[in-house]
């Protein structure tokens, strides 16, 4: 054995150097092959391996700017986003009946969505993804909390809240359910609010999981400006009540009612009031009829006929003109007065607005002219309102505008026109002639960089002369106090104003049944701080603008001037020296009244040690007094000790603005149900809590 | 020692105790994030690695120390233990992505064709080394290696495991070209026995699928049951995405479970994520170093033994680690071929450290008998 062993050895195997290089070489090209391999894919076409990788291992992910805030004029805040959650499920997870009844009883008691419809969502549906419930409310999702489930799908959206609910909510707009605007202020101004969506990019794991990186780019999210309105929510909400009992009163399809500061054409209020649309979108129409209707103007359109004539100096407001019997034929047709006029002077002819004598005198006009001040009061063409969807309305080419022809458009008829172009001449006239572009978007405010955008009052042309304007702010005075325009009228308030009844083309001839009252005007006349103009589409039974447009003009005025310090001002409401407007002051802290009545120079039984809430006044408020006359305030100071004593004192006929200020003054706590003016109150202790309700009308 | 130390192949010493170390940190980096999945702990397989590497390093000593002719005197022993795990692995092994390839006993589990191969090479350098004589002879000379060279490589075959049997075969065929078979029958046996594995090799739809697709005759979808081809899809995006110099070390996204193994056969494609070309370039460079030292050991051999030995060491680690990176960056199909002491492996670490002791012992014997 071993001598065997020692032989092998002996006999040594005979070794060939070539094997070795062969199988050396062999392996090598192996190894050259494997590195060319590798260098082609890592240098050389590293770039397209990178861009792969990258796609797989880097994610984008959104970060979502916040939608900006609207505010109204005074700061108030209209609209914000809020944090809601937004439920959906997966039927391929929870696939058990009995999980889903749950999850859907849970979602019918936050909701009040009817359980029926969401369990049909989740049996007809065969996709992963259902949406049950969008935008709830995070205080109102904490009963979901519990609910752990995998495949019950929590996301966090935000969600737009209005603060006033339905108010404005027409020119203010609406937002999708993802957040963008769909129409009104919201739409318009969509790109501003929106802001600039960042991202991130960040490392993705091959299971999804997301880890972020320093060195990977991001953007980070811009967040949208907020935006103050020329709105005055205060005013709008006086608005839109006054319309809503105007269009009641008058049985009317719809109403429109637009305030605008004159100077700057600044929008104080748009209000919509439609009673045909249900309860619980009133305000939802999208269409925002005052820009978007078009209509034969009528009466308030002599405005401009006068205008043209007196700028032209064709006429002078005391020249005699005759209206004759008040019926006038032209060719097939006829133009007539209602209510005769006879010889007047021009004033009385546009007081009692007589057709005839503004056709005659339309007639004279040369045609260039009267084309030229119609477009130049800005009808015939949009007026550039920071809105969607705005009309242009229709004028006739002076070519069209045969003297037969004029006889028409004299009293504003064969022409069309939005309530806001109407609104907008009578605009210009208050502010001496300049024409302003109308506009709702006062500011925007970069939270961000701290920036703000003020949007400065755009003056379009001038179209008339300040003399003009003068003697048509007479005429229209005169309209208010002794025409057609009484209704209008308020003691101690000169106000300006025109009224409009107009027959509608009805299947291309005037229709007798469907007209449109309207009444523009502004106040006060002779220091014009609201320009406004109130639209009654197809009132029925009186349909004359006097009787049904004026009064709800004079509501909206009365409702204002007493919680609008700035009108109540002496300077801004009486050209008499010697008169003073007295507000109501009822609801106002004694201290606050004493100091409004000083303004007005009026004298009052207050001292600088009186305290509490004013309870009446005599005289009574909305009137005007002599200058020095003494206003006794009945007021009562109620110490927390004696809360009991507010019983005594009645709130009814207040309106709830009142009503609730004096309430909270006195630390009690209030709840309302409806809106507008008290018509009862009722008091109930809830431990140490004293709440008042207060029901309204 | 220092008598050690002067006569040992340095290099290779230096560059396999480099590889080990080095293979800590690539398997940290490529097991990280599949660790935090699997077992709550990214360190989890860094643990693991860093105590076999230190057993490795044991064996490595071991292997150093004792004289190789121990191997010599044991060989069909060891032949005889290493085919009786071939055996029970088909019978009470654990089926891992449809093969019986580990056995787990107690806390020891290991794929019984690491050793397998280990302990054929050592049993075929002695039979050449002694039957150099009648060596030419068919039925003494070539008979006896082949039969047990089909034993292991049918045993490995039947896991299945394919591609270790081929490569096992393969270097017995270069083992035998060494040992001075007869080249006509060298090369009737090897083409017969080529073309039974190329028969093997279509009886099954999904080998026939893996070959059509890595030739481009196929498209993925037809893999929809195999994840091979979305792995070789993965290692090469892993290449691409390291570019020249790499993204530095730990910053391998592909580790992030895009790459399935990418501790294990595709760690390639993690260093070369991790290091660029430069690191792959450095790996090849370094298994190339040890075929050249290993074969310079082979022809400096004392004996027929050490002379056989030392080259079946030495190309089993250059063929290995060829595979593994030839299937890594897809120039070869792929396989699941671990690379020698960089994947992440267990007892297969020990093994590897052992046998490359074994030729750094031979090297140490180089002069031995001259002196004699």
């Amino acid at each position: 054995m071993i001598q065997n062993k020692i032989e092998n050895k002996e006999i040594k195997i005979k070794r060939y150097p070539w094997k070795f290089a062969v199988i050396f070489v062999v392996i090598n090209i192996g190894f050259i092959l494997v590195l060319a391999k590798i260098f082609i894919i890592q240098v050389i076409d590293v770039d397209v391996y990178r861009k792969k990788a990258k796609f797989q291992h880097e994610t984008k992910v959104n970060l979502k700017a916040n939608r900006g805030d609207i505010y109204d004029r005074n700061g108030k805040i209209i609209a914000a986003t809020i944090q809601s959650i937004s439920i959906a499920i997966d039927p391929t997870i929870i696939t058990e009946d009995v999980d889903r009844n749950d999850i859907c009883d849970a979602i019918t008691l936050v909701t009040g969505i009817n359980k029926s419809i969401l369990m049909d969502k989740i049996q007809k549906s065969t996709s992963s993804f259902v949406w049950l419930a969008r935008g709830i409310s995070p205080e109102k999702s904490n009963l979901l909390d519990s609910i752990k489930d995998r495949g019950f799908i929590r996301i966090f959206e935000p969600k737009r809240h209005y603060l006033y609910g339905s108010s404005g909510m027409q020119v203010i707009g609406t937002t999708d359910v993802d957040n963008n605007g769909n129409n009104g202020i919201e739409l318009s101004c969509d790109s501003l609010m929106k802001g600039r969506s960042g991202f991130m990019i960040m490392n993705r794991d091959a299971s999804g999981h997301l880890r972020p990186s320093l060195n990977l780019p991001k953007s980070t999210a811009n967040d949208g400006k907020d935006i103050t309105l020329t709105l005055d929510m205060d005013l709008q909400r006086i608005c839109e009540y006054e319309l809503m009992q105007g269009v009641k009163k008058a049985v009317a399809e719809s109403g429109t009612v637009i305030a605008m500061d004159p100077k700057t054409g600044e929008i104080l209020a748009f209000a919509n009031y439609s009673p045909i649309a249900n309860d619980s979108n009133i305000y939802q129409s999208l269409r925002i009829k005052g820009i978007s209707d078009q209509f034969d103007p009528g009466s308030t359109f002599k405005l401009v006929t006068a205008a043209s004539a007196l700028e032209e100096n064709l006429i002078k407001p005391t020249d005699i003109v005759d209206g004759g019997t008040g019926f006038l034929k032209v060719g097939d047709g006829e133009i007539k007065d209602d209510h005769p006029v006879g010889k007047v002077t021009f004033t009385e002819a546009l007081a009692k607005s007589s057709n005839i004598v503004f056709g005659q005198l339309a007639a004279r006009i040369p045609e260039n002219d009267y084309y030229k001040y119609i477009r130049d009061f800005g009808f015939g063409l949009p007026l550039g309102i920071d809105l969607p969807g705005e009309a242009t309305g229709k004028i006739l080419k002076p070519i069209e505008l045969t003297p037969t022809m004029r006889l028409y458009v004299g009293h504003g008829y064969g022409i069309s026109a939005t309530p806001l172009q109407i609104l907008s001449a009578y605009a210009c006239v208050a502010n001496d002639g300049v024409l302003m572009k109308p506009f709702l978007v006062k500011s925007s405010y970069d939270k961000q960089y701290g920036k703000k955008n003020e949007i400065k009052p755009t003056k379009i042309r001038t179209v008339i002369s300040p003399e003009t304007c003068k003697m048509l702010k007479d005429m229209l005075v005169e309209v208010v106090d002794n025409g057609t325009g009484q209704f209008a009228k308020i003691n101690g308030l000169k106000i300006a104003g025109k009224t409009g009844t107009a027959q509608q083309l009805f299947k291309g001839s005037y229709d007798t049944k469907s007209y449109i009252a309207s009444f523009a005007g502004f106040f006060p006349a002779y220091n014009p701080k609201v320009a406004m103009i109130v639209v009654l589409n197809k009132p029925q039974g009186d349909y004359y603008g006097g009787s049904t447009a004026a009064p709800v003009f004079k509501n909206i005025t009365n409702s204002w001037l007493s919680t609008n310090s700035n009108l109540n001002k002496k300077s801004n409401l009486l050209n008499d020296s010697t008169k003073s407007f007295l507000p109501d002051l009822k609801g106002y802290d004694v201290q606050v009244a004493n100091d409004i009545l000083r303004h007005l120079n009026l004298r009052s039984n207050i001292d600088a040690n009186s305290k509490g809430i004013v309870l009446s006044q005599l005289p009574y408020g909305n009137k005007y007094l002599t200058i020095n006359d003494q206003v006794n305030l009945n007021y009562k100071y109620f110490p927390n000790e004696t809360k009991k004593k507010v019983n005594y004192f009645d709130l009814k006929g207040l309106s709830l603005r009142k009503a609730i200020s004096i309430l909270h003054s006195e630390g009690f706590l209030v709840k309302v149900n409806g809106s507008g003016k008290v018509i009862s109150q009722q008091w109930i202790t809830k431990g140490k809590e004293i709440y008042c309700i207060l029901e309204c009308n | 020692m220092l008598n050690t130390l002067r006569k040992i192949d340095f290099w290779i010493l230096l560059s396999v105790i480099t590889l080990m170390l080095f293979s800590i940190s690539f398997v940290y980096s490529a097991s990280a994030s599949i660790g935090e999945i699997r077992f709550g702990s990214s360190e989890k397989f860094f643990f693991k690695h860093s105590i076999f590497i230190f057993l490795g390093f044991i064996s490595l000593y071991i292997g150093i120390k004792v004289d190789y002719h121990f191997l010599e005197r044991h060989s069909d022993k060891l032949l005889f233990l290493s085919i009786v795990p071939l055996i029970l692995v088909l019978i009470i092994g654990t089926k891992i992505n449809g093969a019986y390839r580990w056995l787990y006993i107690g806390p020891i589990n290991f794929q019984p064709s690491e050793i397998a191969k280990f302990a054929l090479i050592i049993h075929l350098s002695k039979l050449l080394a002694q039957r150099q004589e009648i060596i030419k002879s068919f039925k003494l000379g070539l008979l006896p290696p082949i039969i047990w060279t089909a034993v292991v490589c049918g045993l490995i075959a039947m896991q299945p495991n394919m591609s270790s049997s081929i490569v096992i075969f393969g270097l017995a065929v270069i083992m035998l070209f060494i040992g001075n078979i007869n080249g006509k029958q060298l090369l009737l046996i090897g083409t017969g026995i080529m073309g039974i594995f190329a028969v093997y090799a279509v009886s099954a739809t999904y080998r026939i699928q893996r070959l059509l697709t890595f030739v481009g005759l196929a498209t993925n979808e037809d893999l929809s049951s195999e994840a091979s081809s979305f792995q070789i899809k993965q290692a090469i995006l892993g290449f691409g995405n390291g570019g020249f110099w790499g993204l530095g070390p730990g910053q391998s996204k592909q580790a992030h479970r895009f790459l399935p193994e990418s501790y294990g056969d595709y760690i390639f494609a993690i260093i070369g994520e991790e290091y660029g070309f430069i690191g792959v370039f450095l790996i090849i460079f370094v298994f190339a170093l040890i075929l050249y030292r290993g074969f310079r050991i082979a022809k400096n051999a004392p004996d027929n033994f050490g002379y056989f030995l030392a080259t079946g060491i030495t190309i089993t680690f250059s063929i290995f680690a060829f595979v593994s990176a030839g299937v890594n960056c897809g120039i070869i199909p792929p396989t699941g071929i671990p690379m020698p002491f960089i994947s992440y492996g267990g007892t297969a670490i020990v093994v590897y450290s052992y046998i490359i002791g074994v030729l750094l012992n031979i090297s140490l014997q180089i002069n031995k008998y001259k002196e004699d």
